[in-house]
């Protein structure tokens, strides 16, 4: 698995650092840390020192016999392209530091690309929406773009619950995983919310998919609740949902109901309102 | 090791894991054989040694704990991946405690697997 955290100054990128240590302690996945800055001739200090010191807070949560990254100390940035500069060193496995010019959740989705990520993590401020760097909407911009899931974390919440709302399209195999990953991580109960349209059209489709679901869990031993509800509900569900536990919204593809019932807007307000984490499957 | 296919038996309770990877590893010159039952992967290696072998752990039955224990007693120089959708800290330590090659979450890209794999075989071939 190979994880991309986009990071900045702020004090909603410093609260994400011990979420993604635990999960770099879990999965022992590649790691690589994004800051993003305006376009200037060398990377602004100040981004540079904060990303190596979420990195040696990351490196901090390991024993020496247990780090599974090279030792970064030493390294120097290196200008990879225009705008573009990186530090890399590789134990078992890879962590790197990276630094792009330009906008934030077009240089995220790029990097994302670039280097085959498989999850996508970012803080995001509680109280004043999502602006980044002056930026706004990033964490949404970024879920519409993005390769593969993506974990904006808002609050480090003891989770008990992660809410995987399903609808009738299909649900990929990657998400499934990085549900299981982070069920895994926080120890947390499963509730598995199937949403069908108003009129009961597709019913049986999608709950046979979600006994499928079900027992594709009991199987792996994973406590795992199922329930329905109808589409008209989704929206206060999810809102009510996400005061306790990570809210996991399948956005996968444009035949999903869930991405036709969330406007961009209500992600939007899901992602001001919610106090937990809003995951973005893919 | 001499100029022989490099052999890899994959072990993974979900179908689609080997759907996606025999065919990609065939296609680079590898032989390969999938299990999706611990059981039928325990009596295969009762019969016959492999280069590679990657594994799920968590499985009905035989876990793949057991099973890559299994393999390092009876062939220590198999080298072991271990592909897992619920990693633990606990259950890396202890999968390269017993000599594990790799250890990799789910979920991963091909490339990367491969990548992995790749370097396996590389250690193989120089030993």
């Amino acid at each position: 698995m190979k994880i991309l955290v986009a990071l900045d100054t702020q004090k909603y990128s410093r609260k994400i650092v011990k979420d993604v240590a635990r999960l770099a302690q879990n999965t022992l996945a590649d790691i690589v840390f994004l800051g993003v800055q305006a376009e200037t001739a060398e990377p602004a200090e100040e981004l540079t020192l904060a990303l190596t010191k979420y990195q040696q807070d990351v490196y901090s949560y390991f024993s020496s016999d247990e780090l599974p990254y090279g030792d970064l100390s030493q390294a120097k940035w290196q200008k990879e392209d225009k705008g573009d500069w990186l530090i890399s060193a590789k134990g078992i496995k890879e962590f790197s530091l990276r630094i792009r010019s330009g906008g934030v959740a077009k240089q995220v989705v790029q990097v994302a690309r670039d280097t085959a990520c498989d999850l996508i993590i970012l803080g995001c401020d509680e109280e004043f929406g999502c602006e980044w760097d002056g930026e706004m909407n990033v964490p949404l911009r970024i879920a519409e773009d993005a390769p593969c899931s993506v974990l904006v974390i808002k609050k480090s919440l003891a989770v008990k619950q992660i809410v995987s709302i399903l609808d009738q399209s299909v649900v990929s195999q990657d998400a499934l995983e990085m549900v299981n990953q982070l069920v895994t991580l926080y120890d947390a109960g499963l509730k598995i919310v199937g949403v069908q349209e108003k009129g009961g059209g597709k019913k049986d489709q999608i709950e046979q998919r979600m006994v499928e679901l079900l027992r594709y869990y009991n199987e792996r031993e994973v406590s795992g609740w199922v329930t329905l509800i109808d589409s008209e509900q989704v929206k206060k569900y999810v809102t009510n949902s996400s005061k306790e536990a990570i809210v996991a919204l399948w956005m996968g593809n444009k035949q999903s109901l869930i991405k036709r019932l969330f406007s961009q807007s209500m992600v939007d307000k899901l992602l001001s309102t919610s106090r937990s984490s809003v995951f973005i499957l893919r | 090791m001499s100029d022989k296919q490099t052999s890899i038996l994959i072990l993974d309770d979900e179908p689609i894991v080997s759907k996606r990877l025999q065919p990609a590893l065939e296609k680079k010159g590898y032989e390969v054989e999938s299990f999706t039952r611990s059981a039928d992967a325990m009596a295969r290696i009762a019969e016959r040694q492999f280069d590679i072998v990657v594994t799920d752990l968590k499985m009905e039955g035989v876990d793949g704990m057991e099973f890559l224990t299994r393999v390092k007693e009876q062939f220590p120089k198999t080298e072991v991946i271990v592909i897992t959708g619920f990693a633990t800290m606990a259950t890396a330590k202890e999968s390269f405690n017993k000599g594990i090659f790799d250890f990799l979450a789910k979920p991963f890209k091909l490339g990367e697997i491969t990548s992995v794999i790749a370097s396996a075989e590389a250690k193989i071939k120089e030993s």
